[in-house]
Formats: C-alpha cells, structure tokens, sequence
C-alpha cells in the first residue's frame, strides 16, 4: 500500500485538475480553439524565462508566468476575428510565435550570462508525481475562479460558443465575457501547468469534452459530464497506475483517451438496445 | 405617428477605396415590410451591418428606431441591438458543443435578461411559447448540428423573436432550401408580420420569396438605391439585363412574382395555353 501521507496531494490535485481542465474543455473544444493550450503553455514559459532574467527564483517564476499567459489572454480576447477578418487559430498561431520565440530569446541569454534554465523548464513540464498541497491550494484556487465565472456568464458563454458575431449583434457584451473567460483559462492553464505538466493538461483540456460532447446533449450536461470525466481521468488514471507501478502522467493520459472512444460506442450500443 | 424604424441619409460607407454604400435616403417606416434585393456584391448585408453599428460608416446619418447610433456610446449601442432581431446569412456550425434547439432559442433572450442574471421563468415561457409559435416542439431537445438546414433557419428565426425585438432584420433568410422549406419560412415570416406588427428589413435574392405583405422592395445596386416599388416597378425587363447581364423578366401568378431569363411576355401567353390543354 503507498503512503497515503505523500500521494494524497497527488491523487487531489490529479482530480482537480482534471475536473477544471474538462470545464476549460468545452469551451476550448468548443471553439475549436484546442491550440490554446499550447500557446499559453508558451506564453507562460515566455514569463518564466524573462522572471528568471530579472531575478525571480523557484516558485516566485509562477508570477511572471502568470502575467504573461494573461497578457496573452487579454490579445487573444481583443483582437477580434470579425474586425481583423482572421481565424482565432490564426491569431493563436501568432501569438505562439511571438511567446516561442521570446521563450527560446531568453532560454539563450541564460546561456550567455551562465545562468541555471532548471527552475523555469520545470515550471512548464511540473510532474503530478511531485505535486504538494501548495499546489494543490493554487488549483484549487483557479479552479474556484473558473466554475464562479462560468456560473455568473453562462447564458453569455452559451450564446458566443453558438456564434460569437451572433451574440455581439444580439447586445451581448460578447468581448467583455470572452476576454474575461480567456484570462481565467490562463490563469487556470498556467496554475495546472505548473502542478502537473504540459502533456497531461493538453489531454485533459481536449479529452473530456470530445467524450462528453459524443455522448450527450445540450451546454449543461456538456459542462456536467466533461467536468466529471476529467475527474475520473485524474483520478482513476492516477489509481491504475499505482496498482499496475506505471507512470501516472502517461495513464492519465490515455485513460483520458480511452474515454474518447468508448462513449461513442456506449452510445451506439444505448441506441440499439432503445431501438 | 410611429417613429420610422429605419432612417438613413446621406449614407456613404468605404472599403479602402472601394465605395460599398452611398445612399441618399432609404426609410423603413414602423410595421413595414420592405424587401432589400440586389446582384451579389451590391452592398445588402454591409447595410445590414450599418443598421446594427456593426460596421463603421464613413459619413451620413443612422436612425434606428428612432434613435441616431452615432450618438449613442458602446452602452447604448449594446441596448439598441437588444430591440433588434437580426438572422445572419451564414448559419452559426463553429461550435462543436451538441446545443439543443430550446438552447438555442433561449440564447434570444440571454442579452435582454442582462449580465448576470439567470434566466427568468418569463423568459422561459417566450422561449416554450415560441418553440411552439413555430412547430419546433418536436425538435426542441435534438443537438442544434444535427438538423436540417431548413429547420435550422427556422430555430434562428424563433431565437430572433425570442429576443422580442421591434425591428427584424434577415439576411437571406431562404438561401439554399428547396421549395418545400422556402414556402415554410416565408409563411412564417408573413404570419408572425400579421400577428406582431413588427417592422421586417429582408435581404433576398429571390424574387419568389417576395409575398402579398411585403410592402414594397428596395433595389441596391454597387451600393446606390437604384429603385423602389413593387416588383413589376423594380424589375423591368431593361434592368434586369443591366443588373444580371441577361435578359428575362418576372410573371406574376396567385400574388407572388417569379423571375425567369430569356422569354417576353408572348411566352408567358404560350406557356399559359400550353399549361391549360394539358
């Protein structure tokens, strides 16, 4: 049996990433915007390496993270693809460049001033194998500020996932809600990063929500069932692979997977015997 | 006397140096139902846009329902389009999300409820009341994507009046339906002119869509009205060749008007005598 003592943190914090992961999901799936992840996974190494530059240390890198992958919220959130006639994965695609190559820019004056990167790789590729209670607060945290904001605007987020040109000319303030839920969804995204690492939050972000979507209908039952799905990915993931002695990440990950392609067969299966 | 729901003057609207717009005057009065056709490119959905203060305008006047969009701050502008009711040419299919039609309707009446609030059991009862007004009940719980094209545009058209607006603005509501669903949402459209009254700006390609309660149809050409009246007054055979470079002309039959190329007013008389020995 493993101690419970250390792997607590690790089991709450597979769960509760996986749990705002699958939220952030539908709305990233949604859009059709799954690149988010990437970019702001970028932005906020761009952060950390410009942090480390100036003189940010360990944990303190999280701040300069933050900033950035907010700022690159906020562009996102502004530029509108109505007015500058591009696709948001274009505009993503910008902004990838723009924070990879600030990344790299600075990951290359470490080497000319002799400094250790250490700090700042591990900032973006954190291991779930290591995450401690304080981390666990800050998802936490993220978290709250996520299901708070999609409770306050959900009619709003319901209405720009339709069709965001749509909910403008209806009188939603449609940049207002989308800027705010993109600057949540970094802070979230950053905070998860961190925590568990890059490759599990990917996942989680675009897993969940291709599941829920192929086996219900409807926003709310969409948010309902993503959310739990990547709960039971965080967590089941996790619990396998301290059974079988594998790597938790790469269970996670795949049963995340796993899930993609069982609801639509559950489905197929539900209508057959309905039928 | 009502307020006119459109008033436009000396409306001039540029893409870089391209004119897209240059109106003189056009005025949609209060409980009309004005028809806007014109060739592709003429400038139909850009003065839809201008209308909602989506689109800047370079110079001229805007009055919708009484109020001039150019005096009214991001606000005012977001009320404005609360008591507008606007159906986009090109249907929303970016979302991924399995929303359902009620979803979908009760989207209308997100933005009149306000920020963060939820939506009220009155809301609730426009958003039933118009599932029915418009035989959508048994569709009402399927994934919006998964309907047929014709369906889909009459969930937009109930979305749109669930918004309660005063003023309704369609662009090309018809596009791409076969004849079944075209007749379908045109009488819809002329039942809910008949019950509510409310004022009707429709951008259409099709002369057949034009029915017995449009009030008169508004040609635009390279942005500019070039005429206004019913559809024997707009559409003459000389016009028609200029503005789709091609000759025919319109029969009118039962109160509604069809556009055909290539034949003069003898053909019509053959095709009817033809038509009744069979």
């Amino acid at each position: 049996m493993f101690d419970l003592v250390y792997w607590l943190p690790v089991i709450v914090g597979g769960a509760v990433a996986g749990a705002s992961s699958g939220l952030l999901g539908v709305f990233i799936v949604g859009m059709r915007i799954s690149f988010l992840g990437v970019c702001m996974a970028h932005a906020a190494l761009a952060g950390a390496v410009l942090g480390g530059l100036i003189g940010f240390e360990g944990g303190q890198l999280l701040m300069p993270a933050l900033v950035a992958s907010v700022i690159t919220g906020l562009a996102l959130g502004i530029i509108n693809p109505e007015k500058t006639h591009l696709d948001d994965n274009i505009i993503l695609g910008f902004l990838f460049s723009v924070t990879m190559g600030l990344a790299f820019l600075g990951l290359g004056l470490y080497g000319v001033f002799g400094k250790s990167d250490n700090d700042v790789r591990s900032l973006l590729w954190g291991s779930l194998n290591f995450c401690r209670w304080r981390d666990v607060y800050f998802m936490l945290g993220g978290a709250t500020m996520l299901i708070l904001y999609v409770g306050l605007f959900s009619k709003e987020m319901q209405a720009i996932m339709f069709s965001r040109s749509l909910a403008e000319a209806s009188g939603i303030h449609s940049n207002f809600v989308w800027t705010g839920f993109l600057v949540i969804a970094a802070v979230v995204l950053t905070v998860n990063f961190q925590s568990v690492g890059g490759l599990m939050i990917y996942s989680l972000i675009s897993n969940p929500a291709a599941a829920a979507f192929a086996i219900t209908t409807g926003f709310k039952r969409s948010l309902f069932l993503s959310v739990f799905f990547g709960a039971m990915s965080g967590l089941c993931g996790f619990l396998i692979s301290a059974y079988a002695n594998l790597p938790s990440g790469a269970v996670i990950v795949l049963f995340s997977s796993m899930l993609v392609v069982i609801t639509p067969l559950i489905k197929s299966i539900k209508r057959r015997i309905v039928v | 006397m009502n307020q006119p729901a459109i008033e436009i003057q000396g409306l001039n609207v540029r893409f870089l140096t391209n004119t897209a717009l240059d109106i003189d005057e056009l005025i949609v009065n209060s409980g009309e139902y004005v028809v806007i056709m014109g060739p592709n490119g003429a400038g139909k959905t850009t003065l839809l846009k201008v209308c909602l203060g989506l689109h800047k305008k370079n110079s001229g006047s805007v009055k919708i329902l009484g109020v001039n969009i150019d005096e009214l701050n991001f606000t005012g502008l977001v009320k404005l389009r609360r008591k507008i009711g606007f159906t986009p040419q090109i249907l929303p299919s970016r979302s991924q999300m399995p929303i359902t039609t009620r979803e979908v309707i009760q989207i209308g009446r997100a933005a009149k409820s306000g920020l963060l609030k939820k939506l009220t059991a009155e809301d609730n009862f426009v958003v039933e009341k118009w599932i029915r007004e418009l035989g959508l009940s048994n569709i009402a719980n399927r994934p919006f994507n998964l309907l047929s094209g014709g369906e889909q545009r009459k969930v937009m058209i109930a979305r749109t009046m669930a918004q309660e607006p005063e003023l309704l603005l369609l662009d090309e509501p018809t596009v791409n339906l076969d004849l079944g669903w075209r007749e379908r949402i045109m009488n819809t459209l002329d039942e809910l002119h008949k019950k509510t009254g409310i004022s009707i700006l429709f951008v259409s390609h099709e002369v057949e869509t034009i029915t017995d309660r449009c009030n008169r149809i508004i040609l635009i050409e390279n942005g500019k009205v070039v005429a206004m009246g019913n559809a024997p007054q707009v559409f003459t055979p000389n016009r028609i060749e200029s503005l789709y470079g091609t000759k025919g002309n319109i029969i009118q039959h039962k109160g509604r008007y069809i556009m055909m190329p290539e034949f003069d007013a003898t053909d019509i008389e053959q095709f009817k005598r033809e038509r009744n020995n069979v």
